[in-house]
């Protein structure tokens, strides 16, 4: 497991300063959880063949991050670190299952189209990887930007993915038509591979790969 | 941190429980009505949806609407062993028997009395050594007759897929042979490979399918493997529909709870055949 970083922020500093900007925006590219720590990848292939869901899965994953690193942030000085993954995970759990009752309540449609996704968050490696390796060691302010910011990072590229393969695949972008009636009358046929898994492993591993020449950032 | 003592440790961990639970308890209290009625809303628009309405036509409809659309066009009933019309409040004194309490089941409709119904026998067979005791029975139809007489007679369909118990509705046509439409609404098959049996190619293939042979017994449809084209020759391709690539065991799994539902069907289909 990863030490966190040192509790640095001092009382009088800036709610909103240059820190907070880094925590915030620095996971939406240049530190993005799914192409450059490549977690959560089994919900970025599942459920972006259309985009819509995707939407949902990205405000129910942001919202979990967001208030899971809260809620541990707050008691992180209390959660005897012998059981800290067993609490993380109950934290979790506990706004996992919140967010699939009110999906269940309020967008039936949607939360039958997201099926076990939804409780899958909870095994999804960003919302624990943040709570180890930042809320845990921040204060709740900062832990609540890093939550959303890994969360919007998360959603950046499930939204490229999702856009890409509803256009190529079924030729509509949230359910209107995009391609042209006359581009399939002159013989234009829907990609179908790109609603398959491996649509999204294609899009998702050339993501990555103009990630890291942007970045250069390689393995060795 | 200094390390803490092995109590503090289950303190907290207690704590953490407690809170979790009174959370997810209430959430789940509060949620419940609205859970529920989403569930029945799916349900009846399934059941219309077997007779050839289109999901479009739900689009910007309240709850309410599409309720009262259901009660216009559908008529729920239930019949017992012998094939008679039974009381829903017969129903309700089967299930008080099996120690359900009363007040929590007089608001509920058939369609939920059947639900629970269900649920409780199947455990109950699932517990005992001799499951054939605990045959519920009951059976439900929807029929439709949005025009005062019978137009469609609707089933619901039950059994295991390939992961877990696949639910539907069927729809036949007054002849009770012809297959008027078939809608699966919970499944939780292999996304892309089973999940397809959703798809409206596949549900679409049902439409006109005969479930009685020339000599009028009981044969079913079967899902093949591959296309019904290469496999079935002539007159019997009536009986098939074409498979879903990647997902034979689902198919088979359709088969098998088609053939088990329509049987237990067929007695009462037969009373239902005399008298027209």
């Amino acid at each position: 497991m990863t030490t966190a970083t040192q509790d640095v922020q001092k009382e009088a500093a800036p709610l909103f300063g240059k820190k907070e900007k880094k925590v915030l925006v620095d996971p939406f590219w240049d530190n993005n959880p799914i192409t450059l720590q490549v977690l959560g990848i089994c919900s970025a292939l599942a459920i972006t063949s259309q985009l819509r869901p995707t939407l949902v899965m990205c405000v129910a994953l942001t919202t979990v991050v967001a208030g899971s690193n809260v809620v541990i942030s707050m008691i992180r000085n209390y959660i005897p670190s012998k059981i800290r993954i067993i609490v993380m995970l109950a934290v979790v759990s506990t706004l996992v299952t919140l967010v699939d009752q009110l999906l269940k309540a309020y967008s039936f449609d949607m939360s039958k189209k997201l099926s076990v996704f939804v409780g899958l968050i909870i095994t999804n490696c960003i919302v624990l990887g943040r709570a180890e390796a930042f809320a845990m060691a921040n204060k709740p302010w900062p832990s609540l930007l890093d939550g959303i910011g890994n969360g919007l990072g998360y959603s950046i590229i499930l939204v490229l993915v999702a856009t890409c393969r509803e256009i190529l695949g079924a030729g509509k972008l949230l359910g209107f038509q995009i391609i042209p009636e006359s581009m399939y009358q002159a013989g234009y046929v829907d990609f179908g591979l790109m609603i398959l898994p491996p649509g999204a492993f294609i899009f998702l591993g050339l993501i990555i790969w103009v990630q890291k020449q942007s970045s250069k950032q390689f393995e060795v | 941190m200094s390390k803490p003592k092995s109590s503090q440790v289950f303190i907290f961990a207690f704590i953490i429980c407690l809170v979790c639970s009174v959370i997810l308890a209430g959430a789940s209290t509060l949620l419940q009505e609205r859970q529920k009625a989403n569930v029945r809303l799916d349900i009846v628009k399934n059941i219309m949806q077997s007779v050839g309405h289109k999901p479009e036509e739900f689009k910007g409809k309240k709850p309410n609407e599409i309720f009262a659309m259901y009660e216009k066009e559908f008529k729920d009933l239930l019949f017992d062993k012998n094939n008679q019309v039974a009381d829903q409040h017969f129903m309700i004194e089967e299930l008080v028997k099996l120690g359900y309490e009363r007040h929590m089941l007089e608001n509920e409709g058939p369609i939920e009395l059947m639900n629970t119904f269900n649920s409780k026998v199947k455990l109950l067979a699932k517990r005992s050594n001799d499951p054939k005791s605990y045959d519920p029975g009951f059976k439900l139809v929807h029929i439709w007759q949005p025009n005062g007489t019978p137009e469609a007679y609707v089933i619901p369909i039950e059994g295991y897929g390939l992961w877990d118990i696949i639910k539907g509705y069927m729809a036949l046509e007054p002849d009770l042979n012809t297959v008027k439409g078939i809608t699966f609404f919970e499944h939780k098959e292999t996304p892309g490979l089973g999940a397809r049996i959703e798809e409206d190619w596949f549900k679409q293939q049902f439409i006109g399918k005969k479930i009685l042979d020339d000599q009028g017994h009981l044969t079913s449809i079967t899902v093949v493997r591959g296309k019904v084209a290469e496999q079935i020759q002539g007159d019997e391709a009536v009986h098939y529909v074409d498979g879903i690539s990647g997902a034979t065991l689902t198919g088979k799994g359709v088969n098998q709870f088609l053939r088990e539902n329509l049987a237990s069907y067929e007695p009462f289909f037969k009373t239902l055949r005399k008298d027209t």
